[in-house]
């Protein structure tokens, strides 16, 4: 019992301090989110545009913004700066003091993630949770069973994500650098996951390649799952992100361990 | 009580010979322009709890890498290693718990927050009990001074406050082994000073062992008790600081101040290394024996207006036994 508290009491104190150091940079947050927004304001105005010429067969005009608006705020909960983090600490060697505590160097950023996805969750996603509010009038057909089968799912994607970012960010140890898989993963996630519109309006041959790779639980699942667009069972979309996770987890704990027979702390 | 045991320790790099494109690719398959560098060359030494080691030696001798194998962040290619009688790359998380670390140049601290919650993070970490907790940091905040700035945020402190932030962060959890890594490069002496006072004031416990490493010989002249001389990979010393001060042989310099235009120079000198520069006559590493006669000859020939000995310190005899191996190596 005294571990499960101690390790409760850990968790507890990585999340707040994951929180506060996203809070003592405001005037970032507040420029994130005004980033955020006009993204969104560029991205009503393309659609708009696009269903002017048109109307698309699986999404009306409402669903495609509806579903931009959540792939944003879901943008922000998800901890997309773990690889920039551990590549930073490899690069100034700093690493070398996660590696020194008798915690998991894993532990230690997961948490850490939590707390930092709460902040913007609350913050830049409320914002912009608002501003759909207002904006659009939007009808989502939501059981309470479905809300809490929707954050399952967001919670397993959020895992996927964390032990990507950890898969790029080890890449570190051997390249020092990561400005080449940081702009690698950008595009993996922006193309395969969903993240800039549904998977399902991509074209048959490439919409294929996108349903061989996992990457679409990330964004595209999730928002498909809550708006209730494919008749998805929920057992087995979870499956599926479990697999998916543990596929991941075996390869970045065998890219790991080889990495750490390379480590080379920068520095002496 | 042992805590660290390394026998015939080696350690081997792999450095690679030339950075073409073609080259980089050709290293997928083959192994050539590849070039073996030992950073450590059959080390053997052990360290009990509570002895206070200065490890010494130029760029490259080997002392960060002893440092990451003690800590089990690189393995060994040869030889055994063991810290609490563990492999440190086999239970480093074991080991961990027991070890406290401060690298002169990285921080543990995060660097947004104020130290005091990275030191409340810490106490998570290990598990520290909550009355430890507070009459450690009570201790540690006055010896350090940073009662005051503990509850800045990092980014806000000087060098100086930052490195006795750190320090403090490494001793917290009641370590049975802490390693410095040049913990005072770059450091006001107000700094250095308030940190090896610290230093000083923990070993009195003799609960911790100290493992110094640092450029600057005086910190360890007076931290440590031990002193191990690497170069190249090789223990080339491993004695007590007093053993060093005593028995090592390095002469002392005297510094004649001339009245006559050209110095007469004696016998005994001549066979002395020595220099002339307008009226000084400056003679070096002459014995202790010897020092009689030189003074005693050099003022039957010449006018002497001044004479200044100075004698061998302890940063004197380690450049001596570096030099002195150096031109083995030759």
């Amino acid at each position: 019992m005294e571990t499960i508290s101690t390790k409760a009491k850990l968790g507890f104190k990585l999340i707040k301090i994951g929180f506060e150091s996203q809070y003592i940079y405001r005037l970032g947050t507040f420029f994130s989110f005004l980033s955020g927004l006009l993204y969104l304001i560029m991205q009503y105005f393309l659609w708009r545009a696009i269903y002017h010429s048109g109307d698309i067969k699986q999404y009306s005009f409402n669903d495609i913004i509806f579903y931009i608006f959540l792939a944003q705020i879901i943008s922000y909960v998800f901890p997309t700066d773990v690889s920039s983090k551990i590549a930073f600490h490899v690069r100034t060697g700093d690493i070398i003091h996660l590696l020194l505590k008798p915690v998991k160097i894993e532990t230690q950023l997961f948490y850490e993630s939590l707390g930092k996805s709460a902040y913007r969750l609350l913050i830049n996603g409320g914002f912009i949770f608002i501003v759909l509010l207002v904006l659009l009038p939007y009808k989502l057909e939501l059981t309470v069973l479905r809300f809490f089968q929707f954050a399952l799912i967001l919670l397993l994607s959020y895992v996927f994500v964390f032990f990507f970012e950890l898969l790029m960010g080890i890449i570190a140890f051997y390249t020092t650098s990561t400005w080449g898989i940081q702009s690698f993963k950008y595009v993996i996630v922006g193309i395969f996951s969903g993240r800039l519109m549904p998977i399902s309006l991509y074209p048959p041959v490439f919409r294929k390649i996108v349903d061989w790779l996992p990457f679409r639980i990330i964004y595209f699942t999730p928002i498909e799952f809550i708006m209730n667009k494919a008749n998805y069972d929920f057992c087995n979309v979870v499956k599926y992100q479990t697999v998916s996770i543990a596929l991941l987890l075996l390869l970045y704990v065998l890219v790991y361990r080889n990495a750490l027979k390379k480590i080379k702390v920068q520095g002496g | 009580m042992r805590v660290i045991e390394v026998k015939n320790l080696t350690k081997v790099y792999c450095a690679y010979e030339g950075k073409s494109l073609g080259r980089i690719f050709k290293r997928l398959w083959s192994r050539e322009g590849v070039k073996e560098v030992k950073a450590l060359d059959n080390v053997s030494f052990s360290i009990d709890l509570g002895e206070s080691v200065g490890l010494i030696g130029v760029n490259g001798a080997g002392k960060s890498t002893i440092i990451k194998i003690l800590t089990g962040i690189l393995e060994p290619t040869e030889g055994v290693v063991r810290v609490f009688g563990n492999i440190p790359s086999k239970h480093r998380m074991k080991n961990n718990c027991r070890i406290g670390a401060v690298f002169g140049q990285r921080t543990q601290l995060r660097w947004d927050l104020p130290a005091y919650e990275s030191y409340s993070l810490l106490k998570e970490i290990y598990n520290v009990d909550d009355k430890v907790f507070k009459e450690r940091l009570d201790y540690f905040s006055e010896v350090l001074d940073i009662k005051e700035i503990m509850h800045r945020p990092v980014r806000t402190l000087s060098l100086g406050e930052k490195m006795r932030a750190e320090l403090c962060a490494a001793f917290l959890h009641g370590p049975e082994i802490v390693f410095l890594d040049e913990p005072t490069i770059g450091l006001d002496v107000f700094s250095k000073e308030a940190l090896l006072h610290f230093l000083k004031e923990i070993k009195k416990e003799k609960k911790v062992t100290i493992i110094l490493t640092t450029h600057d010989l005086s910190d360890i002249e007076e931290v440590s008790d031990r002193i191990i001389i690497l170069d190249r990979g090789k223990i080339l010393l491993d004695a007590s600081k007093d053993e060093v001060l005593n028995t090592l042989e390095v002469g002392s310099q005297i510094i004649f101040t001339l009245k006559n235009k050209e110095a007469v120079i004696p016998q005994s000198v001549k066979s002395l290394l020595f220099s002339v520069s307008k009226n000084f006559l400056k003679v070096d590493n002459v014995s202790k024996d010897l020092v009689p006669q030189v003074l005693t000859d050099v003022f039957s020939y010449n006018t002497v207006l001044g004479v200044e000995i100075k004698y061998p310190d302890f940063k004197d005899i380690v450049k001596q036994i570096c030099l002195q191996n150096k031109d083995r190596g030759r």
